[in-house]
Parts: structure tokens; C-alpha cells; sequence
């Protein structure tokens, strides 16, 4: 009889642990956006993403910053380091520049990304970081969608 | 009507010269650094813009703050809504000037020293600095690396009381740039 009080405890005392464990690793180690299985805020195309921020960077800052959002357009640059990626997405002045981290080239496969050519067209799936003058818009941890 | 056309043949030619003399990158990094005996906290940024006049060593750089990245998800949220505000100065700037660039030779390959000095702005507040840092030329092409402290304090950034002992005041700032003509 005691014994299977004190086996229950145990139990208890294992199960509280446990979720304990979990809870501390959810709030203090929790993983970053997935941004491959989101649902992205805005489906747009480049050209609409730079000329929102041209014309009034505050309030398309205050729309698209921080959000994730998926982009249309062709190639206009390609640039690879070791284990990232960076694509430029071709309109006008400034464009939209999306870079690939070494977690979302893995998932893509660096092959997948390095068939890529200037003039294709491609949806990108990425968080919007904001608008730079020499830049343009910067979306990073980016997803390649598909390629047309 | 000729006029015009020299007109508008000189300008271009002179903006071509112009386009000539200067120096970019859209892929220069940014890493922060601070540690205190509880915690370490450092963050990559790969996303840094700048241009460098070759004529007289001008140098504009900026960044989106968002671009910083973490390893833990919980700090890259903290940085950016309790400490840089992203939300509200959502961009770092510099604009500044390389003191001693005419002592550097961009036709010999060399490692040279710089100072430079010039307006950083962080978390919208705007200060004078002056550090010294290093210049690479290799087949005309420049590197600079820099690092350098900054108080956490100076910008108006706060840490509350009880995260004293875990943030630094002093951030330690590494910077990289490879420039390309333009």
C-alpha cells in the first residue's frame, strides 16, 4: 500500500519534472519563426513592396515590418558565400534583396538554389526587415516558394 | 539644341567619373558581443550597406536592426522590442570620413591603419565617433575591419535593473566590409 503511494509520487514527481523541463525550453530556448510553414501576411509582387516603401517608408514599415511576406519577381543578382545565399529581386532603383541563412539554404539544398539564374522568376518567402536606401527590402531567414 | 546634347554628354561623363571613384557592398557584417560572468550574448548581421569614395575616403553605412540574428529566438525578441525599439528606429547609420586616407596607396596591396571618424546613429540617437580600425587593398579592391565599443548608455538604450549583471553596458562591434566598384 505505501509502496504504491510512494510509486505514484514518484510518478507525479517525474511528470512535474518533465513538463517543467519542456515549459523552460518553450519559453527560454524557443525556436525562431519557421518561415517555410508560415502563412505569410502579404502576397505581393516586388515591384508593389518597393514602391509602398518608396512612397511612404513609415507606414509601409508599420504594414510590412516584421511580418512575413511572400514576393514575386525576376532574378537581378545572385550571390553565394560558404554556406548563404542572397538574392536580389529585380525593379527599378532598389529592389527587394532576400537573404537565405545557412538553416534555410540546408533546408532548400544549396543545389536547388544554385540552379537559380538572373532572369528567372521566383516567390520568396521571407520576414520583412525594413527598407535601406542602398539596399532596398530586406526580407531574411528566406524560403524559396517556386520557381516559374 | 547641340548645347543640350553637350550638356547632357558632359554630365553623364562626369557622373560616370563619379560612379567611378566609389566603392560598395550590400553584404557587409555586423557582429555585437557582450558578456558578463552570467551571460553571453552575441549576434551576426549579414545585411550592412556601405559606400566608400575612393576619391576622399567618405564612408556612409547602414543596416535594418531586425537584421541582427541570435541564436536563441527569446534574446532576437528582446533586442528588438525592449532594447532597440526596431519597431520605432528601425535603421543604424554612419556617416563619416576616413581621417588619413590619402596616406593609403589603393595601387599598392597593403594593410593599412585608419581612423575614422564621423556620426553613428543607434535606437535614434545620434553620436560623434572616432575609432581606429584597418584598411585591405588587394587588386584595388578595399576590406575594412573595425571594432569598437559602444555604451549602451550613451545611446539611450536601458537595461532594467535586475539584468544588470547579464548585459554589458559596453557592446563590443565588429565590423567587416568588402567592397566592389561600383
Amino acid at each position: 500500500m505505501k509502496n504504491k503511494i510512494l510509486k505514484t509520487l514518484l510518478y507525479l514527481f517525474i511528470a512535474g519534472l518533465l513538463s517543467g523541463i519542456g515549459v523552460y525550453l518553450y519559453v527560454f530556448h524557443k525556436p525562431h519563426r519557421n518561415i517555410a510553414m508560415e502563412e505569410p501576411a502579404y502576397i505581393l509582387s516586388a515591384e508593389q513592396l518597393t514602391n509602398d516603401f518608396e512612397k511612404d517608408e513609415n507606414s509601409a514599415y508599420e504594414r510590412y515590418g516584421n511580418k512575413t511576406l511572400q514576393v514575386s519577381g525576376i532574378i537581378n543578382d545572385i550571390n553565394y558565400t560558404k554556406n548563404t545565399a542572397s538574392i536580389t529581386l529585380k525593379d527599378g532603383s532598389t529592389g527587394v534583396n532576400c537573404s537565405f541563412d545557412s538553416v534555410s539554404v540546408a533546408k532548400i539544398g544549396i543545389n536547388n538554389l544554385k540552379i537559380l539564374k538572373v532572369n528567372d522568376s521566383v516567390n520568396i518567402k521571407g520576414k520583412c526587415d525594413g527598407y535601406d536606401m542602398i539596399m532596398g527590402v530586406v526580407l531574411s531567414r528566406c524560403h524559396l516558394e517556386t520557381k516559374n | 539644341m547641340k548645347k543640350t546634347i553637350l550638356i547632357t554628354y558632359v554630365i553623364s561623363l562626369l557622373s560616370t567619373i563619379g560612379l567611378a571613384q566609389k566603392q560598395i557592398t550590400k553584404e557587409g557584417v555586423i557582429e555585437i558581443f557582450s558578456e558578463t560572468s552570467l551571460f553571453t550574448i552575441e549576434a551576426k548581421n549579414p545585411k550592412v550597406a556601405s559606400i566608400l569614395n575612393t576619391e576622399n575616403g567618405e564612408v556612409v553605412a547602414s543596416t535594418l536592426v531586425r537584421s541582427f540574428k541570435f541564436k536563441e529566438a527569446l534574446v532576437e525578441e528582446h533586442f528588438n522590442e525592449n532594447y532597440m525599439e526596431s519597431h520605432k528606429f528601425p535603421k543604424a547609420i554612419f556617416n563619416g570620413q576616413i581621417k588619413n586616407f590619402s596616406d593609403i596607396n589603393l595601387s599598392e596591396d597593403s594593410t593599412y591603419p585608419i581612423s575614422i571618424s564621423g556620426k553613428l546613429t543607434i535606437h535614434g540617437e545620434t553620436r560623434d565617433i572616432l575609432e581606429n580600425g584597418e584598411l585591405t587593398v588587394k587588386n584595388g579592391l578595399i576590406s575594412a575591419n573595425l571594432t569598437f565599443n559602444i555604451s549602451l548608455k550613451n545611446y539611450k538604450i536601458e537595461i532594467e535593473p535586475n539584468y544588470k549583471d547579464r548585459i554589458n553596458d559596453l557592446i563590443k562591434i565588429t565590423v567587416h566590409f568588402d567592397y566592389k566598384p561600383i
